[in-house]
């Protein structure tokens, strides 16, 4: 049994049926990370104190016959702006470098209550702001599937992880793309739930409405597994939704028939690689013949979407990252005389060019004189996309639509242009500036064998048909 | 860093293109989530709030744990250089 290409149920039941442990699994995985992390650097800290306890702890009860929680014995990545207690957590900023915090976010507590084992935090965009994994501080992700393009951002560590068996599962986080994108680039499953579906209590936060919590996996199982372990009110996250979770995994093998899917003029207009586009049309013709209703819908706000993210994401980023003052936790600059000089020094040499840019960008969005034209305005438009959905959900159950205009670009090839880069995210960011849920799942792959993500948008809180779209799709091809 | 970010602000200008004279704002999506629409004012939020019990929810972190990751404090402080200047 090659213990680094199961799936969840294959490794839980495989330590719950003693065929292997725990301990085995954990180690299998870090044997691979060794061999070959070196060349992709999706990990930047490694947890295998924690890990072996975890481990330890599922065998004994396995030993005693005890029922395995779901994710029992279940290597998993977690990215590096979900808060460990006890594990170092950067952001993927140098002005993180040496923060370890003094608590576990609440989705982290959640996937090892239900007996996962953390194997080490996962490399990401600096303070996830990115398309590419670029912008980490400390070194690039190299994407699996061809080490000289990138596997997508920000959760670029935890999409390339999944993809190159080092990990089972990892949790990732999105704000404009940041799960789907780098799941649809490395070629792995990526959900990201409803907004409030899952607590963002110890996500270090980027843009507070726009931030949410989901996993990239091997199978859209899988990440309907890990959605029913993270979901769910908590106290500790006010904008937690109240709505009760239901079991995604029962909810996966009902039939698709009759099921409307919306095909968005805008989301198939220029722009979009061809190969993009006959993959994602031959995979809506594949929902065809499973007994889907094709309906053609319009969203007209979405060429204003990239503009409307770029003002509410970077303004809400600027109130965010004021607190890295080098006060309380973060780095501070040597040999400041006072108290304004701290700061300034701190923080410019703390964060990277990316993060500085959408600080100002977001600063200025939101300063007096501007706040109505930019800010505002912004929130306005958000209104008008919203609506968009809403009137689409009145006439299909869901929404598919390619999920990158192209395949995975070659490193430094966007790098100079973040305009050109921000573009990359024009099918993603409209579900988070409505808080829809979204999935990208493989469909094929370019000539030069790069994988090609579809993506399933759907109601709020209907995370189940989207799942059961996507694994009817998944099992049919 | 200044040409990229004139090039940004030239490009979000385009949502002057949109009329939203009668459009309300949308600050969060959780707006949607069980307001209360017949009530006014923090009353529409009852959702999001809870109990004002203190330590009621979890204990408050430790003073010496809290110091942990200070680049600079003393037992009971965060030091910083001098805040007023003379």
């Amino acid at each position: 049994m090659d213990l680094t290409s199961l799936t969840i149920d294959a490794a839980r039941s495989a330590v719950q049926g003693r065929k292997t442990t725990a301990l085995a699994l954990a180690e299998a995985h870090y044997t691979r990370i060794q061999k070959e992390d070196g060349q992709i650097g999706a990990f930047l800290t490694l947890a295998k104190e924690r890990a072996l306890e975890q481990a330890d702890r599922i065998d004994r009860m396995a030993a005693e016959g005890k029922p395995l929680p779901p994710l029992g014995g279940v290597p998993v990545g977690i990215k590096d702006v979900l808060s460990t207690r006890g594990v170092r957590t950067t952001a993927g900023s140098k002005i993180l470098e040496k923060y370890v915090p003094p608590y576990d976010c609440t989705a982290v507590a959640r996937m090892e209550a239900a007996g996962a084992v953390m194997l080490g935090k996962m490399n990401c965009d600096e303070f996830a702001m990115g398309s590419s994994n670029e912008n980490s501080a400390y070194h690039p992700v190299r994407n699996p599937r061809d080490l000289n393009r990138v596997p997508g951002g920000s959760s670029g560590g935890s999409a390339a992880a999944v993809a190159a068996d080092m990990a089972v599962v990892a949790l990732g986080s999105d704000t404009g793309g940041s799960i789907r994108q780098p799941a649809s680039f490395c070629g792995v499953v990526g959900l990201m739930p409803t907004y409030g579906r899952v607590s963002r209590y110890g996500l270090i936060a980027f843009a507070s409405s726009l931030d949410h919590i989901g996993p990239l996996a091997k199978t859209v199982k899988d990440a309907a597994i890990v959605l029913r372990a993270i979901a769910g009110r908590d106290p500790m996250d006010s904008t937690s939704a109240d709505v009760p979770v239901p079991d995604y995994v029962a909810e996966l093998d009902k039939p698709v028939r009759g099921l409307k899917l919306g095909v968005a003029r805008e989301y198939f207009a220029e722009g979009l690689d061809d190969e993009v586009r006959q993959a994602v049309e031959s995979a809506i013709d594949k929902l065809k013949n499973l007994g889907c209703e094709i309906v053609p819908i319009s969203l007209p706000h979405t060429p204003y979407a990239i503009p409307t993210y770029y003002l509410i994401a970077t303004a809400e980023a600027s109130a965010n990252l004021a607190r890295y003052d080098g006060v309380r936790y973060s780095h501070r600059a040597l040999g400041v005389k006072t108290l304004s000089e701290m700061y300034r020094r701190s923080r410019d040499e703390g964060f990277g060019a990316e993060v500085k840019r959408r600080i100002m960008l977001g600063t200025y969005a939101l300063s007096a004189g501007y706040y109505d034209a930019y800010y505002l305005k912004a929130q306005k438009v958000r209104t008008l996309l919203t609506r968009d959905f809403d009137d689409a959900f009145r006439k299909v159950d869901a929404i598919v639509t390619p999920t990158s205009p192209t395949a995975a670009f070659r490193l430094g090839e966007k790098s100079n242009d973040p305009l050109a880069m921000y573009l990359a995210d024009i099918y993603t960011v409209t579900a988070d500036l409505a808080g829809v849920p979204g999935i990208s799942i493989p469909c094929g792959e370019t000539k030069e064998k790069l994988p090609i993500g579809l993506q399933i948008l759907g109601r709020h809180f209907d995370e189940a048909t989207i799942l059961r779209i996507a694994h009817a799709y998944e099992q049919a091809v | 860093m200044l040409r990229d970010l004139n090039s940004i602000l030239d490009y979000v200008d385009r949502l002057n293109e949109l009329d939203t004279s009668d459009v309300p704002p949308m600050a969060q999506v959780s707006d949607r989530y069980g307001v209360d629409q017949s009530k006014q004012g923090s009353e529409r939020f009852a959702y999001a709030s809870r109990e004002d019990v203190l330590e009621g929810l979890r204990k408050s972190l430790p003073h010496e744990v809290a110091l942990e990751n200070a680049p600079d404090a003393d037992e009971d402080f965060f030091r910083v250089p001098k805040v007023i200047e003379r």
